[in-house]
């Protein structure tokens, strides 16, 4: 641990040398009290685990700029249909003369220009980015809940073992997408049923890793060895659990939102998205895929995809830098 | 054991790691010459550098640790000045190997063990063919005391117990056919019989092959079963070196007393285990004096100020403690180190 | 072996039959319509009459029994809408050719870019080969694939020389789907290798061959390559199975004919009995790709022996 030496401290310390150097041998050579506090001081101490996943994650300064970006992109989202001279996302456009503003390149009206049937590209995009990305929370909340839940009951009530083992190894085999496109293809279009199909079997997944370390509470030797020495069972968690568990619940969360965002994307792409009147960065991305053949009308294309880009890229960036800021083997120092 | 025939030299060697910006030193100027054909125990608690130390000689440092200070000759080579692989590869095997502690994953999962014994053989000598390095890796095998090697020779290590994979860990090494053999806490990780097989076996390879051993361990007990000489380390620097029989009977520093004192064969029934109070020194910061003397209760003033040099007790035997100077008051080694001397029959 | 081989299998068979009689039951919910080729037109007699003959008016139980026995004659139902009454199996048999190739094309693409690229940057971990890697993997995974395709085939055709669309017979408008679709599982690969063989490479086995004086060459290659291969030979035949049973963003992308444009197209058509086989074919190769993967694994690993590890994996 560096310490900032003051240059008082520094001048002090030379008195000391120049003292000791006059001193005699008979001084030199006698005992020096022994003192217990000084024998344990040099121990490597207060470590505490958050502040040194804390101080780790700092250290990484590309993940600490796109957390700011990732609040500063979901706060605007929030705040932007209050601000003044916004568009409704879903208002089309008319000149005056009633015809619609279609296709308006980008100006200082729409500043991102409109679409086809001349809705505002700005208002679109935020509220789009506002309804995918909520999506996202909703499926990282909902997942972590019941798989939570679901996985310490799993871990703690034994007769239930066979049970929720049996359950995996059959949700466990059947691909993610295929269930995504069944349920999106028989349900109502709508963001219940997207989060609906997201969320069916991803909590599996969590609710295995969180009845393993369950498990792992009961019987890996650290935390028995805890118990023996008479270590309650909440310090035991509040200690050795909780953080291992809390930062891969944290990876998980982070992972899930581009994961959620890109499923949005894939499901509206193939026909069984959000209905038009929700927008969202998937609606978006398919609209201006249909016109991208044209490289005048290209803007409503890369517009929406750049937005995609910076938030998925940051939730995964910052999900594992959040991981690795929180393996107690980077916590050197 | 010919005294004038060193082996390998160490001079005032200091190592330090980088670990993410700061500087650990994990050696601090350790000077240690090995003789040809001895056993040399390094002892010390985890933390001490006596991994670290015996790294050095074969360029096992991990990536961000290196020899800053020092030399390091074996046979008229400075192996402190090396740094790139080629040169390291005329080195690691053929002239110093290694045995580490841990047997059970020590070994690749994926290759049989004859696999691994015979890379040992080709790395050496790539001439010989195949069929003969198999025959000589079955050979190897029957000497660590593995039965009905044509068959083992064809298996994987999950297939073989503890005690038996450490056997064929040293075949590895034997088969590499070493000058110096370091073996890292070998038996650290097995059952106490079984530990005494492995000794047993090691024993009978230094014999046949002519081999200098280079012993790690923090178990005294096996240190006065193999060790002819005894080297102590306390953080980064080794403190007292001798003969087994100079640091059993008649240790002079009190780091030395202490871990003495600390063998579970010393304590006295009904009694709590001694235990050495306090805790090692931070090695990321500059230590001064004798590293000991915080927990020292025989500190001297001038321990917290200035490093001890050597003092030499007797030709074999050398101590870095300022108690040894003629100017410091006579200070007599605690009532069971003294009781050890007089029972010099004791078994230990 | 026999009988963890048997377990196995039981358990992938019991997998494939929830899913398959869940999938039947979720698609009998579904609104009438995509059971006619021309729903809009019919009376309601004429609809009482199809759905009896269709067999759709019998109790559930009996509907699946019946199912089960023409799924055992591999006779998968009729399409009604995509193409008015052609077998289901036999549009799929004219699609899954082309699907195949581009898919084998692809997987091979994969490993031969993917392996050597986690290899690179396992041996340079933290410096500028592993960092460009690194942008490469996280861009890859982080973004929604449709969003790189979309540009891909935007520029990659204009650059090529290429139609947008895809032409069977011009070997170069093979180039960008390919390629396309390796990116997905060279990132995977590659990400997946590099952090194994990172792993791999502190392991107390690699220290004793370094200090056998194994050159650090042929420890990479021999030692850590294999060892840090054996996870992702699980993964190995469900990515290949999912590869060549189609992508279903590339193949509509550029209009191939094959399996996956295929889902899109019968999805937007509504024709239930094709959604029903197509759904239960991806879920089946799934199921199978996974069995094979803990095969193959019992294969390459000495350490797994059989029967003890039945099915938990």
């Amino acid at each position: 641990m560096l310490r900032y030496k003051s240059k008082t401290v520094s001048k002090l310390e030379k008195q000391v040398e120049e003292h000791i150097e006059n001193m005699s041998d008979e001084q030199l050579f006698s005992f020096a009290e022994y003192d217990r506090d000084r024998s344990e001081k040099t121990a490597y101490s207060n470590y505490s685990y958050w502040k040194s996943t804390f101080r780790a994650f700092r250290k990484n300064k590309v993940a600490v700029a796109l957390v700011w970006v990732v609040l500063g992109i979901l706060l605007f989202t929030l705040i932007q249909p209050f601000l003044p001279g916004q568009y409704d996302p879903n208002y089309i456009n008319n000149d005056t003369s009633g015809l619609q503003f279609r296709n308006i390149e980008p100006c200082s009206q729409f500043w991102f220009g409109t679409n086809s049937i001349g809705q505002d590209l700005w208002a679109r995009i935020w509220a789009g980015t506002r309804n995918s990305m909520m999506i996202g929370i909703c499926v990282a909340m909902i997942e972590a809940l019941i798989g939570i839940v679901v996985g310490v009951l799993w871990g703690y009530v034994r007769k239930l073992d066979w049970f929720f083992t049996e359950i995996y190894n059959i949700l466990d085999n059947i691909p993610n997408t295929i269930i995504l496109i069944l349920i999106s293809y028989i349900m109502k279009p709508g963001v219940p049923t997207l989060i609906f199909a997201m969320c069916l079997t991803r909590w599996i997944q969590m609710a295995r890793f969180i009845r393993n370390q369950v498990l792992i509470i009961r019987d890996r030797e650290y935390n028995l060895a805890s118990r023996c020495v008479g270590t309650p069972t909440q310090k035991i968690i509040t200690r050795n659990l909780l953080p291992y568990l809390v930062s891969v619940i944290m990876l998980r969360m982070a992972l899930t939102v581009p994961e959620a965002i890109g499923n949005e994307v894939f499901i509206t792409y193939i026909g069984l998205g959000l209905p038009t009147n929700i927008p969202s960065l998937g609606r978006l991305i398919d609209d201006g895929r249909q016109l991208m053949m044209s490289a005048s009308l290209r803007y409503q294309l890369i517009f929406p995809t750049i937005v995609v880009s910076i938030v998925t890229i940051s939730f995964y960036i910052i999900g594992n830098a959040f991981s690795d800021a929180a393996d107690p083997k980077n916590h050197i120092s | 054991m010919n005294k004038n025939d060193i082996i390998l030299s160490a001079k005032d060697i200091e190592v330090q790691f980088d670990l993410r910006g700061q500087i650990l030193t994990a050696i601090r100027g350790v000077s240690l010459d090995i003789y040809r054909g001895e056993s040399l125990a390094i002892v010390g608690e985890s933390g001490s550098g006596k991994s670290v130390f015996t790294k050095t000689f074969n360029g096992l440092l991990d990536a961000n640790g290196k020899i800053t200070k020092g030399s390091l000759y074996y046979e008229g080579k400075d192996l402190a000045k090396y740094t790139t692989e080629k040169e390291w590869l005329q080195i690691r095997g053929k002239e110093i190997a290694m045995i580490m502690q841990e047997p059970m994953t020590s070994l690749n999962p994926l290759k049989t063990i004859g696999d691994q014994i015979c890379e040992a053989i080709r790395m050496r000598d790539k001439s010989i063919p195949a069929q003969a390095a198999k025959k000589e890796a079955q050979m190897y095998l029957q000497e660590v005391g593995i039965d009905d090697p044509e068959r083992r020779y064809k298996q994987y290590p999950h297939e073989f117990s503890g005690g038996m994979r450490q056997r064929v860990v040293i075949a590895i090494a034997i088969a590499c056919r070493p000058e110096i053999l370091i073996c890292d806490e070998p038996t650290t990780a097995l059952d106490v019989t079984i530990q005494a097989q492995i000794l047993k076996v090691l024993k009978e390879m230094k014999k046949k092959y002519n081999l200098t051993i280079v012993f790690i361990t923090h178990d005294l007990g096996v240190v006065a079963n193999i060790a002819d000489r005894i080297a102590v380390m306390y953080a980064g620097d080794i403190i007292e070196v001798g003969t087994s029989e100079d640091i059993f009977f008649d240790p002079k520093h009190p780091y030395t007393w202490a871990l003495l004192s600390s063998m579970p064969q010393l304590g006295v029934k009904g009694t709590d285990l001694y235990s050495i109070p306090g805790n090692p020194p931070n090695l990321f910061t500059e230590i001064k004096g004798d590293a000991f003397a915080p927990r020292n209760p025989h500190a001297l003033q001038i321990d917290f100020i200035k490093r001890p040099p050597y003092f030499e007790v007797s030709p074999s035997h050398k101590v870095r403690s300022w108690l040894m100077d003629p100017r410091a008051p006579k200070v007599d080694p605690p009532e069971n180190i003294r009781r050890l001397k007089e029972l010099k029959t004791v078994q230990v | 072996m026999i009988q963890y081989l048997g377990k196995r299998m039981g358990r992938s068979l019991l997998t494939l039959v929830v899913i398959v009689t869940l999938v039947f039951i979720l698609l009998r919910l579904m609104p009438i319509e995509g059971y006619f080729e021309n729903y809009e037109k019919l009376t309601e007699e004429q609809i009482q009459v199809g759905l009896r003959e269709m067999g759709l008016t019998d109790p559930m139980p009996v509907q699946i029994l019946h199912f089960y026995q023409q799924l055992l004659h591999g006779d998968l139902g009729m399409s009604r809408r995509y193409r008015s009454n052609v077998a289901v199996v036999e549009i799929l048999k004219k699609k899954i050719p082309i699907s195949v190739r581009l898919g084998s094309l692809s997987i091979l693409l994969s490993l031969c870019v993917g392996l050597p690229l986690g290899t690179w940057m396992a041996g340079h971990k933290g410096k500028w080969p592993d960092k460009l890697g690194t942008v490469f993997i996280v861009f890859i995974q982080a973004v929604p694939a449709v969003v790189y395709y979309l540009f891909i085939q935007l520029y990659g055709t204009t650059l090529l020389g290429v139609p947008l669309l895809f032409d069977e017979g011009n070997i170069r408008c093979w180039i960008l789907p390919v390629f396309s679709m390796s990116l997905g599982n060279i990132a995977y690969y590659g990400m997946w290798l590099r952090r194994y063989m990172v792993d791999e490479s502190t392991k107390d086995y690699v220290k004793l061959a370094t200090a056998k004086g194994v050159p650090k060459s042929r420890i990479m290659r021999n030692h850590i390559f294999r060892n840090a291969f054996v996870p992702l030979v699980q993964y190995l035949p469900t990515s290949f199975l999912n590869t060549v049973i189609g992508s279903i963003y590339i193949e509509s992308l550029y209009s191939i004919p094959g399996m996956g444009g295929l889902l899109v197209d019968v999805i937007k058509k509504n024709d239930n009995n094709m959604v029903q086989a197509i759904v239960l074919l991806y879920a089946t190769v799934g199921v199978i790709g996974l069995l094979l993967g803990d095969i193959l694994m019992t294969i390459v690993d000495p350490r797994i022996s059989f029967g003890k590890k039945g099915g938990v994996r």
